[in-house]
């Protein structure tokens, strides 16, 4: 599938560098990292779980929603409604000055629903199903955090959520293009988001394989991903309705790919085909610290020699369904820098791995960024960003 | 501080659920008429406060409609637990 070219005008995000556009890319281009143990709890009698995580530090909701309606909300919804106020503000965009039969909304998330689905039914099994959360019982559905966006902005024209692993957010970016391009929409806020929750976080932990420090994206001794929380929502235009208004443009999506079903030696060989065909200038890795992953992603750098790669997972985390989202914001942020951030945590580069990664910020050529996305159980997507 | 009394913790409840001022939560305040609740919010409210208290109301009792009732009602609630 190739999807058509777009413009972005305008990006906001929450992360575990805290809310807002500024406060990501100021730690992103600083090499920090956001990685702390942090326990999850619940009302029921269940053991508490602690993961090693990067997760969004406490902040106030209402000073940027204001008070009314966010009781109803799950933690994603949240999560992406105050991405989605940050990106509208970055596009100097106010809500209302929009057609809302001509606006919409696209999500990218790998557990939409998950901890307010299980945490809503635990409840009406042990308390009753007269003791359930009313409010909770629209968050137990896959598409929550679009549906709460959608109604608080009046946009009518879009309301879907994509759910594709790791590649969420980079799908939601290249379907929402897609809309545009159809004349389905003029404008549209994609991207992608995932929150850390008691029930998730206790499936993460079942699942294993996470590293206990800084993980190391590319790194010889990389021994795994840490998992993080965050949300990225981009405003995408229409040409048309981006000139109307004397939109600024913060970069244009000139290329997207999928692939599905794909064994990881298939993968790193689509990969670097997609690689060399759009002659990418510089590339935002998926690499998580994952062994597997980031060794074919890394393989598929031979098809450009020397091209230069960060992967921003070894500051925030794999954020799941928000990583491709994260991936892209990097990118609209490195064509301004005309920089790319280090990969923080990075000590000695596999040799194994044909690329170029560094632990310091680098110039480079932002023509063409390249954003690569492997879903462990076969699905990959790339895209690629360029300047104005 | 010790634990809030019985009233406290409904106009706690009240203002956090109801998503009102805490100087409109008076006793004859009534829940839809002056603060403006919805009808999923009423049901919000009555889960809530039954789950604070470990309490179920009764038929009669989940008729109150102001919020001097839901005092009363918990009140009686909470005796017969």
């Amino acid at each position: 599938m190739s999807a058509p070219a777009a413009i972005v005008t305008g990006w906001g995000t929450v992360s575990p560098f805290g809310v807002g556009r500024a406060a990501l890319a100021e730690a992103l281009w600083r090499g920090a990292t956001a990685f702390a143990a942090r326990t999850f709890t619940t009302e029921h009698d269940l053991p508490p779980i602690e993961l090693w995580s990067a997760s969004i530090p406490a902040f106030d909701p209402a000073a940027i929603l204001g008070k009314k309606g966010l009781r109803g909300m799950s933690r994603e919804a949240l999560l992406w409604a105050v991405a989605a106020a940050d990106a509208l503000d970055d596009a100097a965009l106010a809500a209302g000055g929009v057609d809302p039969e001509a606006a919409g909304v696209v999500v990218g998330s790998a557990r939409p629903g998950l901890d307010d689905y299980l945490g809503f039914h635990l409840d009406a099994q042990v308390w009753g199903p007269d003791r359930v959360r009313p409010v909770q019982g629209p968050n137990t559905g896959l598409n929550a955090a679009a549906s709460h966006a959608t109604i608080r902005l009046g946009w009518r024209a879009v309301n879907t959520t994509l759910c594709a692993g790791l590649c969420s957010g980079l799908d939601a970016v290249a379907h929402a293009a897609g809309l545009i391009h159809e004349g389905a929409a003029e404008v549209i806020l994609a991207g992608g988001v995932d929150a850390l929750g008691y029930f998730s976080a206790r499936q993460l932990k079942a699942e294993g394989s996470w590293s206990h420090r800084a993980p190391r994206p590319y790194d010889r001794r990389r021994d795994g991903a840490v998992p993080g929380e965050g949300a990225v929502a981009l405003v995408l235009e229409s040409e048309r309705h981006a000139a109307a208004r004397g939109a600024r443009i913060r970069g244009r999506l000139t290329a997207f790919e999928q692939g599905f079903h794909l064994g990881l030696g298939e993968a790193a060989a689509r990969l670097a085909g997609w690689l060399g065909r759009t002659r990418a200038t510089a590339a935002i890795g998926s690499a998580s610290g994952d062994r597997l992953l980031d060794a074919a992603e890394g393989r598929a750098c031979a098809a450009a020699p020397g091209l230069p790669v960060a992967a921003v997972k070894g500051a925030a985390g794999e954020w799941h369904g928000g990583s491709g989202a994260l991936q892209l914001a990097t990118a609209l942020e490195a064509i301004e820098r005309r920089a790319l951030p280090p990969t923080a945590a990075l000590e000695e580069l596999d040799p194994e791995l044909p690329l170029s990664a560094s632990p310091a910020p680098r110039e480079i050529d932002p023509a063409r960024i390249a954003l690569p996305a492997i879903d462990p159980a076969g699905h990959l997507s790339f895209m690629i960003a360029g300047p104005p | 501080m010790g634990e809030p009394t019985t009233r406290e913790a409904v106009l706690h409840i009240a203002e956090e659920v109801l998503e009102v001022e805490a100087a409109r939560l008076t006793d004859g305040a009534h829940l839809t008429g002056d603060l403006g609740a919805t009808s999923l919010q009423l049901l919000d409210f009555v889960v809530a406060v039954e789950r604070h208290f470990r309490v179920r109301f009764t038929a009669e009792e989940l008729k109150a409609e102001r919020l001097g009732q839901v005092m009363q009602a918990v009140e009686a609630a909470v005796a017969r637990r």
